[in-house]
């Protein structure tokens, strides 16, 4: 075990010193996002914290009450529903900046009666969530336990921020697995990350999204890390814990599996010591399966729900029969595709761009403003100048491609898994709600990719031109933060249009 | 070492393209103009219901009327018109007065105030009198229309809603001031005006971090 551990020591020192301090770039921008986003407008942030401060004041968890009302935060705290109705910016509504019921809202938390802190249902939609991040949350809650409720909002929030380091650190990890050899590279594309406007906003606020894409991350280095090392127990068994996190976080995660499954056969299939790969297999499928399942048995017997995840979103899809199946194909397509004449259509929008392009340069609050169009032009542009550099990486390395092909659609798998896992989820819900959910963040835990993306684009540069082209890129990089900072400050603080 | 310099050259560059253009596209939002919005009364963006001004009557609400307001907008309808409407903002025994145009259809009614107002008024009264011969109708400020804000169709009890504004426009970069003010509305008891320049350190910070991490993985 000592052993071990100063193994992992003299790991952590052989680290370039760049990793650190681009984790810490991540969470110094998260936290200034945490600073600017006023209270409960990060996408389902009044749920989150419902979520931790049930947890963190009773060390249960939360009632499921399908029946009770979805406007406002009837079923929530005390506190959860004066700050609430209390904030001017409203869920969709323009702000106000009223000193006089800033300090109502104050004295109403702190100086009034007392109000109550949890409500068995305060956690609203986030309900059905697995605990792990709300157990994380009850630290910094319980740590600021004496103070407002504001205050203590703003301890959550800060504790999430270290998830965009950690989501940077492993991105850092990633693409020195993947493109060894490359240090410049690896900083410029962990800068992209760092700077990332969507990362460091949800980052920034009490949403389980947060650790997710630190998870995510992780997971990728150590399939990278597979694949550089073989399948052996221990990669295995970091995969696995890894994947169990995630499980535990969020059951987004699942949406991963198949690729991982993918990963694990060609690891299997390639490897001449099959038996120490299949016992990498199996460690990773016990390490990662068995906490999982424990949480769907402990869950089903507290709740009395069905033990089966995301159960209902495939009995949903597949409730139409032929016809429901056809119109989840049609909708998966359109999701990431042109329509085809003979589809109905399925969204009011061509979604690969408004949803998942222009929710990636970024889309803010509960998914409502944005960049106006003509920036996101721009920015197709940059993203169609890098996809040229990133191509023309590849062309030259063809024959390091060839010779990792296994790993290449092992990224593919991950993406296209959790891409088709959010559609299908959200076809179901869109069936039975009217109602779209899909959102560019639900890839994040892939967010890495984007890192390996920009440093392909860097080394498609050549040697000669490398070094400019990654200053350019971490200069694109920070304005894309800033000007998404600003785009915030308009909207709350300037009340502008959008 | 001829190498290196021409590295450093492209570099130099390169950086200070991207960077010019960085700093222009920065000036340019800064510089540019925006309304000088004061507020609102409306949880809503967009409201699911109206609220009744029948002919010849008037309505009042209760209201916290941001300083500096010069003119306030309402969202009216009136078929195929009506009004005006005549404005009173009252508070401790005065009222500042103003008057909107004819409504025809569809419109949003920015009205001036006969004067501005100088202090935050906490306890308004604001007033809509419709001096026509039809009903006029003004969006309401809290219920959401039917859809993902409001899935059960529930209605709120809703005044009319009313958006504030010092009239004009000013360049973003003069509302740095008022930003610092407003920044720590709402939020943690420890954030004051301090918050925005703190901010603003720390942004500056994570570009010279980024510097360093940069310049430290350029070295052979």
């Amino acid at each position: 075990m000592r052993r071990q551990a100063a193994a992992v020591r003299a790991e952590l020192e052989r680290l370039p010193r760049a990793i650190w301090v681009l984790a810490l770039v991540a969470v110094i921008n998260a936290l200034c996002w945490a600073a600017l986003t006023p209270a409960f407008w990060v996408p389902d942030e009044p749920a989150h914290a419902g979520y931790a401060q049930r947890i963190a004041e009773t060390g249960a968890l939360p009632d499921l009450d399908a029946t009770a009302p979805k406007i406002g935060l009837v079923a929530g705290s005390q506190e959860q529903r004066t700050v609430y109705d209390a904030l001017p910016f409203g869920v969709e509504g323009q702000p106000s900046w009223s000193e006089t019921k800033d300090r109502t809202l104050d004295s109403q938390l702190t100086d009034g009666p007392p109000l109550n802190r949890t409500r068995p249902r305060q956690a609203l939609n986030a309900t059905g969530n697995p605990p792990l991040y709300y157990l994380l949350q009850a630290i910094p809650y319980r740590a600021a336990y004496g103070a407002g409720y504001l205050d203590r909002l703003m301890a959550m929030r800060a504790f999430s921020t270290l998830f965009a380091g950690l989501t940077v650190f492993f991105g850092f990890l990633f693409l020195r697995q993947l493109l060894p050899g490359r240090p410049w590279a690896w900083t410029v594309g962990s800068a992209a990350l760092a700077f990332q406007p969507m990362l460091g906003f949800m980052s920034g606020g009490v949403n389980n999204d947060g650790l997710l894409y630190a998870l995510g991350a992780a997971l990728l280095w150590g399939v990278a890390r597979a694949f550089r090392r073989g399948l052996t127990p221990s990669t295995g068994a970091l995969i696995g814990v890894v994947l169990a996190l995630g499980l535990l976080t969020k059951s987004t995660m699942i949406g991963l599996v198949p690729g991982l499954t993918v990963a694990v056969v060609a690891l299997v299939l390639r490897d001449r010591d099959r038996r120490s790969a299949l016992k990498g297999a199996l460690t990773l499928a016990f390490v990662s399966g068995a906490p999982f399942a424990a949480w769907l048995v402990l869950r089903a017997r507290i709740t009395g729900e069905s033990a089966a995840p995301a159960g209902g979103v495939v009995s949903a899809s597949a409730a139409g029969g032929l016809e429901g199946l056809r119109g989840m194909v049609s909708y998966l397509w359109q999701a990431a595709l042109p329509r085809l004449p003979f589809m109905e259509d399925q969204f009011p929008y061509f979604a690969p761009w408004f949803v998942y392009f222009q929710g990636f340069i970024g889309r803010f609050g509960w998914f409502q403003f944005g960049f106006s169009t003509l920036w996101y032009w721009i920015a197709l542009g940059v993203f169609a100048a890098l996809a040229v550099l990133a191509a023309r990486a590849l062309l030259a390395h063809r024959a390091a491609l060839r010779a990792r092909w296994p790993e290449a659609a092992t990224y593919l798998a991950l993406l296209a898994g959790l891409f088709l896992s959010v559609e299908v989820a959200a076809f179901g819900y869109k069936d039975s709600t009217g109602i779209f959910f899909e959102q560019a963040r639900y890839l994040f835990p892939v967010l890495a990719l984007y890192g390996a993306f920009v440093a392909l684009a860097v080394i498609g540069c050549g040697r000669r031109w490398e070094k400019a082209a990654g200053v350019t890129v971490a200069i694109l990089a920070v304005g894309h933060s800033l000007f998404s900072q600003l785009l915030t400050i308009d909207r709350f603080y300037l009340g502008a249009p959008y | 070492m001829a190498y290196g310099g021409s590295v450093r050259r492209r570099v130099a560059l390169a950086g200070g393209i991207a960077f010019s253009f960085f700093a222009a596209v920065l000036v340019f939002v800064l510089a540019q103009d925006v309304p000088r919005s004061l507020g609102t009364n409306s949880t809503v963006r967009v409201s699911g219901v109206a609220v009744q001004v029948p002919a010849g009557r008037e309505r009042c609400q209760a209201e916290t009327v941001p300083v500096g307001t010069r003119r306030i907008k309402v969202f009216a309808a009136a078929q195929p018109r009506g009004g005006p409407l005549q404005v009173s903002v009252g508070a401790g025994g005065g009222a500042i007065t103003g008057e909107s145009d004819i409504v025809e259809g569809d419109e949003q009614l920015s009205i001036r105030l006969s004067q501005r107002v100088g202090r935050e008024l906490s306890d308004a009264r604001v007033c809509f009198k419709n001096v026509g011969s039809t009903t006029v109708q003004l969006a309401g400020d809290r219920t959401p229309p039917a859809g993902a804000a409001n899935p059960d169709r529930a209605r709120l009890d809703d005044d009319a809603r009313i958006d504030y504004s010092a009239g004009g426009r000013s360049s973003r970069l003069s509302f740095a001031g008022p930003v610092a003010e407003r920044l720590p509305l709402f939020k943690a008891s420890f954030f004051g005006t301090w918050t925005v320049w703190a901010l603003l350190g720390a942004v500056c910070a994570t570009w010279i971090l980024t510097g360093v991490a940069l310049r430290r993985s350029a070295r052979p």
